[in-house]
């Protein structure tokens, strides 16, 4: 511990506070407090827009967030991210980033109930990027479905801008028990005792949230005794031991150890309780002897849990703790004072000022200046397409590992454990049951993100993100009703990337405010950087939807011959930001923004609800476009040699020329289109209940029975082709 | 009907289970902790899937020694009714229940998807309800489900009916392209001499209400009425 702890203007300030120099152990317990990644000294001030709406469950500074459904139903969830640990040690650093956000869940008492990942890896062809997407797909799987928690959807994008930083977003979604209270984080009541459970305390991750507070720099491998070991198995234990205890009412409130630690946990607890703490070292159940009390404090050892209890309940506390096989002992005391007194071998070692220094942690302004305009390089014209180019563009597009087929990931994970997942991972939001017994209640989630389009609007991506997700609820018969984000940027020191942050937060909260969708929990991750080179700015957003319709009709019937495809549309689409774009960026450009017309948006959302109230088979085109989107759900629902049940044969679609000819229509990204798909008999009931809403329909085409995309009487793509495409398009991460 | 679900550290679809016997079947079910060992009173005993002791050493090979296990073994000899369900099937061949072992399966990646198994021999209460040749939907999820035996055993386990389940394709043709996991003859479930010790890796419990895709595996749960009613 001999290197500078405290940077020269944080080490002032803490000289300040203490009105004397600090002492070495004071500079490392502070930096434990005020690093990025545990003080969000850079977004605090930022994220407080969040904080205004004040729609959530759960105060702002619990370790997550919630929303109550209709029935009373309390689902908690929150994103988190394990971007640094996961580029050093990819296999390890996702496992614990899916450890860390279940503790997070459960802490409030709640039962996880699904995971999601959103992950976003570099080229297949550049360095490290195969071995980084398979390891931390591997680890996810391993901690996932060791823990029993399945995990039921995300998303995978592959881009240069990630080449030199991995993304790894990992959210998890919990229920309350029907009537049970959630458990909060603030430490309380004089005289009550802090118990410690869970794995026993080693030498691990020592300043790993340091490590996540910082750039990288070439050799990252060196930085790998910073990244913790997960044990899935504990997680499982100590879920079930919590889940028991918040049951029973034995724990008053609970806090996991993340990252910086006891210093984090007991010492966040306390300050959030305004109370003080005497906390004795020589209780902590330790893994090996000779550790320094400094290490004990900032160990990043995982699945560790901390409780408040009444005094006369420890001994059963302990009990129950024990009995889940977990090592468990009484470690402090909540005692009156402005202090945490530290004991180690007796004597005391530190008293800690933690609510004087916890209150004087900085908040930093930094500079922001909007990025300069970027130069006009669309063509302005796109032209028009050739029934040939259509077929190479559509081929393209849909065996891009972020637009192809997922499931070589998704069949590594269980996604059915808890036999609640009634609409598994493939394409949009999965469902779920929220009680096995309790056959009416469900909700949907999903993920998504708009980078390519934030690069150069930050503000009308975080717009269209919240439109684009509500809408793909809606169309799978659900309503959004809350969010959660996990907000990725690159180095906060610079002036363009803070305000590419803000235009952020400024857009998801407008957005969320406007369409009534709850801000319940969040995660910002700055120091996305390798030298120079930062990544996108990437949002990425977890949203929740109740489900409206019987449970019984969430599949959606399939599509079949002679069907009919409609779009309807407030706004169209743009190539600007879009996959195809990102591709072919001279090729294929155009100056437009949609911005999303919230009001507007509120009656196509109805619409969508309507329709699927009525059984109709609705897309809410993602990533690639709408042609890439319909095309995709034929792959999908057609019969395979792997995949025995619910056989149908492959079919094609005949586009319309007029619709279909222009570019922007097929692969066009935004935010404001759906497509119905109908029997010709319901036709006209769907053009009238669109224009009740003054929504016209375009005709995209019909479904034939011929295995082949057609432009007007030309072919474009054989269906089969485009198979191999999509089910190939991870091969190059994958093996 | 009284069912005990033993719960072992780490077993993670004993809720699961409960929620199929109770709610679904309406039986009485009781919950065990691996410490126990008092099985008075039940027909039957489901080892749940999930990773008991987290998988360490080797599935199942912990859990094995539990101490209920000794009184799953007399409770079986007494001619107990014994269900165990993927991680379940791997304790019972490492308590020596069952015949045979599971391997990582041959891709060596965790597999979770639907599949289509036939039943091969209703001598078992497991298959008592079912028809010989029927094919059902049950959906396997696991990281070491490739089942292997020596030759020796494999014809014993032939010759005597006790190779309850295969994977095939949904006409119940067998063909490696249905093996999803490399077991030898693409066995998915066997059972001892006597049928009343069971162990498959697919979920018959993932399949048992019709929200889900799937019902199949009720016909499974019912065949222990069958088994029971032809025994008394």
């Amino acid at each position: 511990m001999d290197e500078a702890i405290l940077e020269e203007e944080e080490r002032a300030l803490l000289a300040s506070v203490l009105c004397r120099e600090p002492t070495v152990l004071e500079e490392a317990i502070t930096q434990g407090l005020w690093n990025e990644h545990c003080s969000y000294k850079s977004s605090k001030l930022l994220i407080e827009r969040f904080h205004a709406l004040g729609t959530r469950l759960g105060g702002i500074d619990e370790n997550a967030g919630g929303v109550r459904l209709k029935d009373g139903t309390v689902v908690v969830f929150k994103m988190e991210s394990h971007n640094h640990p996961s580029f050093i040690e990819p296999f390890q650093g996702a496992a614990t980033g899916v450890g860390g956000i279940l503790r997070d869940i459960f802490a409030m008492g709640a039962r996880p109930i699904a995971l999601l990942d959103a992950l976003f890896f570099g080229e297949p062809d550049f360095g490290r990027t195969p071995y980084l997407a398979s390891r931390v797909i591997d680890g996810i799987a391993w901690y996932g479905n060791c823990v029993g928690v399945p995990t039921v959807g995300g998303m995978f994008v592959s881009d240069a801008g990630y080449n030199t930083n991995c993304l790894v977003n990992v959210m998890a979604v919990g229920v309350l028990e029907p009537g049970q209270a959630m458990l909060s984080a603030k430490a309380r009541g004089v005289g009550n005792l802090i118990v410690y459970a869970g794995q026993k305390t080693g030498p691990d991750g020592i300043y790993g949230s340091r490590m996540a507070s910082k750039s990288f720099s070439v050799g990252v491998e060196q930085l790998r005794p910073q990244v913790q070991v997960g044990d899935p198995f504990k997680g499982k234990l100590l879920i079930e031991a919590t889940l028991s205890l918040a049951r029973r009412g034995l724990a008053l409130s609970c806090q996991d150890f993340g990252a910086s630690g006891l210093v984090s946990s007991v010492f966040e607890m306390a300050y959030k309780g305004n109370i003080g703490v005497r906390l004795n070292l020589d209780a902590i159940p330790l893994r090996m002897k000779g550790l320094k009390p400094w290490e004990i404090l900032l160990s990043e050892s995982q699945e560790r849990m901390v409780y408040v209890v009444l005094p006369e309940n420890a001994e059963e506390v302990l009990k129950v703790l024990q009995g889940y096989e977990l090592d468990a002992a009484v470690i402090g005391e909540l005692v009156q004072g402005e202090e945490i007194e530290v004991f180690y071998r007796g004597e005391s070692l530190i008293r800690f000022p933690h609510l004087r220094v916890l209150k004087a942690a900085p908040r930093l302004n930094r500079p922001m200046a909007p990025p300069l305009t970027e130069q006009g390089r669309a063509t302005g014209s796109v032209g028009s397409f050739s029934a040939e180019r259509l077929g190479a563009t559509l081929g393209r597009l849909i065996g891009h590992p972020s637009v192809g087929s997922k499931e070589d990931i998704y069949r590594q994970y269980d996604h059915e454990v808890g036999i609640r997942t009634l609409v598994p991972p493939s394409l949009g939001p999965s469902i779920l049951r929220v009680y096995p017994t309790t056959k009416d209640t469900a909700i949907a989630v999903v993920t998504g993100s708009r980078p390519f389009l934030a690069v150069s609007d930050p503000r009308g991506a975080a717009h269209q993100l919240i439109a684009w997700l509500s809408l793909a609820l809606a169309s799978s018969g659900a309503t959004a009703v809350g969010m959660t984000n996990c907000l990725n940027f690159g180095t906060p020191e610079d002036p363009k990337i803070m305000h590419a942050l803000k235009e952020t937060i400024e857009g998801l909260a407008e957005a969320c405010e406007a369409l009534g969708i709850a801000v319940v929990s969040g995660n910002v991750s700055l120091y996305n950087t390798t030298e120079d080179t930062s990544i996108l700015p990437t949002a990425v957003v977890g949203m929740v939807g109740e489900v409206q319709i019987p449970l019984e009709e969430v599949d959606q019937e399939p599509i079949l011959p002679d069907d009919r495809v409609w779009v309807v549309e407030y706004g169209r689409p743009v190539l600007k930001g879009s996959q195809l774009n990102r591709l072919m960026p001279t090729e294929w450009a155009d100056e437009g923004l949609i911005s999303a017309d919230f009001e507007r948006h509120r009656d196509l959302l109805a619409l969508a609800t309507a329709l699927r109230t009525d059984s109709v088979r609705l897309i809410t085109p993602g990533g690639g476009g709408t042609l890439p989107s319909i095309v995709k759900r034929l792959l999908e629902q057609a019969k395979r040699p792997d995949r025995p049940v619910a056989p149908l044969d492959m079919y094609g679609i005949q586009l319309d020329p007029e619709f279909c000819s222009d570019p922007v229509s097929c692969f066009g990204e935004g935010c404001a289109r759906f497509v119905a798909v109908v029997r010709p008999s319901e036709e006209p009931r769907l053009l009238k209940q669109a224009s009740l809403l003054g929504l016209k329909p375009s005709y995209l085409g019909k479904v034939i029975r011929e295995p082949e995309v057609w432009l007007g009487q030309n072919t474009a793509a054989s269906m089969e082709d485009l198979f191999l495409k999509y089910t190939s398009s991870l091969r190059a991460f994958l093996e | 009907m009284r069912v005990g679900v033993v719960v072992f550290p780490g077993s993670n679809c004993d809720l699961d289970v409960v929620h199929v016997v109770q709610d679904v079947l309406g039986w009485s079910t009781r919950i065990l902790w691996h410490a126990e060992t008092s099985l008075v009173g039940l027909d039957l005993v489901v080892l749940p899937g999930g990773f008991s002791y987290g998988d360490y050493l080797r599935p199942g090979a912990l859990a094995s020694y539990s101490p209920i296990m000794a009184a799953i073994k007399n409770f079986a000899s007494k001619g107990g009714l014994v269900l165990g369900i993927c991680n379940g099937f791997q304790i019972l061949l490492e308590a020596g229940m069952l015949e045979g072992a599971l391997m990582q399966n041959r891709q060596i990646r965790f597999v979770c998807k639907p599949t289509c198994v036939r039943v091969d021999s209703t001598k078992s209460f497991l298959t008592a309800s079912a028809r010989k040749g029927q094919v059902l939907s049950l959906p396997i999820a696991h990281h070491s489900g490739s089942y292997y035996a020596t030759k020796e055993a494999l014809k014993g386990l032939n010759d005597s009916g006790r190779i309850l389940f295969r994977y095939v394709s949904s006409d119940g043709t067998q063909d490696d392209a249905f093996n999803p996991n490399g077991s030898i003859e693409a066995i998915a479930g066997v059972s001892n001499e006597e049928g009343n010790v069971v162990g498959l890796m697919p979920h018959p419990e993932r399949a048992a209400e019709r929200l889900l895709g799937s019902e199949d595996g009720l016909v499974l749960f019912r065949g222990v009425l069958s088994w029971i009613s032809q025994a008394s």
